[in-house]
């Protein structure tokens, strides 16, 4: 078997161009082999890179089993998705697009709710009166029970919803939700407010490297001269 | 995966060996053998612990959607066999004994996570089950009896199996709970701090920010709902938060009513013109879970407290010192033993008195066996009123590893 390195990029939509983009302006131009509707590609002039378009949450899985080297993904995804992640990847660079809030927001009349300290102090009160926790609509699953931990929240339950979350409070099916967020625009529309200490995570696309694959035989090599590549000033 | 060991037990003989003079141990004691199922509905342990269940839990859905867990513990499974029991028949008491697998996520959670694996991390084996053998006790008895019998059962235990040389820790939170009652300040002061005892940090935050003139930073306007809301009736209250938010053009959406967010709002309003608590307040708290002492000297380190601060304890102090003579008239070597008010913070379901075993010098791998009073569990897992539970359970695993390495 040949030595490559095995970088992962979007597959779809903004992300892929913009991925394709910063790549371009910095000398690597990405080209898909075959057919155009393909998953294979490759990088003109590099033989020993191979890349593949995957989904940026199949980016995030494989950068933690280690079957690709490296990914352009979400932050968000990469921290949702690999538990311990300082053991397991590398963020190797931001590539400022891609941007996404990852937030706490509530229902803007609960106008005793600013903070995550009010959150917990209102849940025990709801927990008495409604008999259950609060449900909190989200497929954040395990960034929000970290951070809701870190600010000693206790009294909720995770709703997972993985569409129109935002929709979820004035639906009934979940009381707050944890959501990205880029302009506010849609939280404003179903009356929803950010908790004056609810930014979770600011996120961004990242090139990220994976801990868990083979790194020997050449692939650190050629890291090496791709990162002095995309570390370099746009063209 | 590849820490994955093939076998539950490494030395099978060890571990049935075991088993079986605890089981009959608890046998001859009179308690009834119960077998829970080890897959349970995750929903149960959700909405009782919460979702830092998730951190240490396998939680999965079946084809259907449903969302179950393999048991993380003993305790709340044998609860609802007597839960059952009691929707079939009304059975009051009942004394059970189980043993069997548990299931826990063996990486640690990053910072903050609730329980620093008493009874959680696996000794040895494969590092995502370990099998507990325990006791419960539910239904209404003398309390302090109770407990001292739980204790002792226990010790018989592991006496059974050649386990002599340990500490016992003890803790109360029953004490604690009794403090906050004594101690005069706004209600709603007493509920967050007793709501918020298992939580360190949050408990510290607290008692600061209510040692302090309250400025919470509010805007302006919002500043001047509450205002308005100081010393209102109820009715009165809710109306200028109706207005507030129509003014505002903010729909009421969700579960919550008009009247529960008043309710709070009314709450933070009297947080605003409040005097904060007294630093002589905060300083008893405070010196109170300072204590470690042998569980004999504590009677008189509280009655001193107490006396200082003007407080009225007695009730609460008897019954400790009521525990004090059972546990001396069972027998149970207090020589070792050592009181630590803190002790028990970690578990949210307990209500009372706590304990735990320990081997000298070996840290949490030394911990082989823990108990305590839960009075409000059943009550929380749909009972109709609280029903007085205390039990207690061995670590197995824990304690094969301590045979295997010779150190008993």
């Amino acid at each position: 078997m040949t030595e490559t390195l095995t970088i992962a990029v979007p597959s779809k939509g903004r992300l892929m161009e913009e991925t394709s983009n910063f790549f371009r302006a910095r000398g690597l131009n990405l080209q898909k082999i075959g057919h155009d509707r393909g998953y294979q590609g490759e990088i003109e002039g590099y033989d020993d890179v191979d890349i593949v378009y995957l989904s940026a949450s199949e980016i995030a899985y494989q950068l933690k089993t280690g079957q690709i080297h490296m990914g352009v993904t979400g932050e968000d995804l990469v921290r949702e998705n690999i538990i311990g992640v300082d053991q397991k990847v590398e963020f190797l660079k931001k590539l400022g697009f891609g941007f996404a809030d990852v937030v706490v927001a509530v229902p803007d009349c609960w106008l005793d709710v600013r903070t995550m300290a009010d959150l917990e102090e209102m849940a025990m009160e709801f927990r008495r009166r409604h008999k259950r926790r609060l449900k909190v609509a989200t497929k954040y699953m395990n960034l929000t029970r970290q951070f809701f931990t870190k600010k000693a929240v206790a009294g909720y339950r995770i709703v997972e919803s993985l569409g129109a979350t935002e929709g979820t409070p004035m639906g009934g099916t979940a009381d707050l939700i944890v959501d990205i967020t880029s302009t506010g625009e849609t939280l404003e529309a179903n009356h929803l407010r950010i908790l004056d200490d609810g930014l979770m995570l600011k996120s961004e696309a990242n090139l990220v490297a994976s801990r868990a694959a083979e790194w020997s035989g050449g692939a650190a090599e050629i890291r090496l001269d791709i990162m002095s590549k995309l570390n370099s000033d746009p063209a | 995966m590849n820490d994955m060991s093939a076998s539950a037990i490494p030395d099978l003989n060890t571990m049935k060996n075991l088993e079986d003079k605890v089981s009959k141990t608890f046998e001859k004691a009179g308690f009834e053998h119960i077998d829970p199922a080890i897959m349970q509905p995750a929903d149960v342990y959700l909405q009782q612990i919460g979702e830092a269940i998730r951190g240490r839990t396998y939680v999965f859905s079946d084809i259907n959607g449903d969302e179950l867990c393999l048991r993380p513990d003993l305790t709340v499974p044998a609860a609802r066999v007597y839960i059952e029991r009691c929707e079939e028949n009304a059975a009051e008491k009942a004394r059970l004994y189980y043993s069997g697998p548990t299931f826990r996520y063996p990486y640690e959670e990053p910072a903050g996570s609730e329980e620093e694996g008493e009874l959680a991390a696996p000794a040895h084996g494969n590092t995502r089950e370990f099998r507990q053998a325990g006791i419960e006790i539910f239904g209404k008895e003398e309390k302090e009896k109770a407990e001292v019998e739980v204790l002792k059962l226990t010790l018989d235990a592991l006496k059974e199996v050649g386990t002599t040389d340990f500490n016992i820790r003890m803790g109360d939170l029953g004490l604690f709970f009794a403090l906050l009652d004594a101690i005069d300040m706004p209600d709603r002061w007493r509920k967050r701090l007793a709501e918020n005892f298992w939580r360190h940090e949050d408990f510290q935050n607290i008692l600061t920010q209510l040692s302090e003139p309250h400025n919470l930073e509010y805007e302006k306007e919002l500043r001047s709902l509450l205002k308005k809301i100081t010393n209102e009736s109820q009715k009165e209250a809710e109306q200028h938060v109706g207005e507030y938010l129509a003014t505002k053009a903010i729909p009421l959406i969700g579960t919550r009513t008009l009247e529960e967010i008043t309710n709070q709002l009314i709450i933070k309003a009297a947080d605003l013109t409040s005097e904060p608590l007294e630093p002589e307040k905060i300083d008893i708290i405070k010196k109170y879970l300072e204590i470690s002492a042998p569980p004999k000297a504590v009677g008189a380190r509280l009655q001193d407290l107490a006396e200082t601060a003007g407080l009225d304890l007695t009730k609460a102090l008897d019954r400790y010192q009521k525990r004090i003579e059972l546990l001396a008239s069972a027998d149970i070597d207090l020589g070792n033993a050592e009181f630590t008010a803190e002790f028990g913070r970690k578990f949210e379901y307990y209500t009372g008195f706590v304990f735990q075993i320990e081997k000298h010098n070996m840290g949490p791998e030394g911990h082989i066996a823990g108990g305590g009073r839960y009075d409000h569990l059943l009550h929380s897992l749909g009972l109709p009123k609280n029903i007085p539970a205390i039990g207690a359970a061995i670590n197995l695993d824990r304690l094969a590893a301590l045979i295997d390495g010779d150190v008993l």
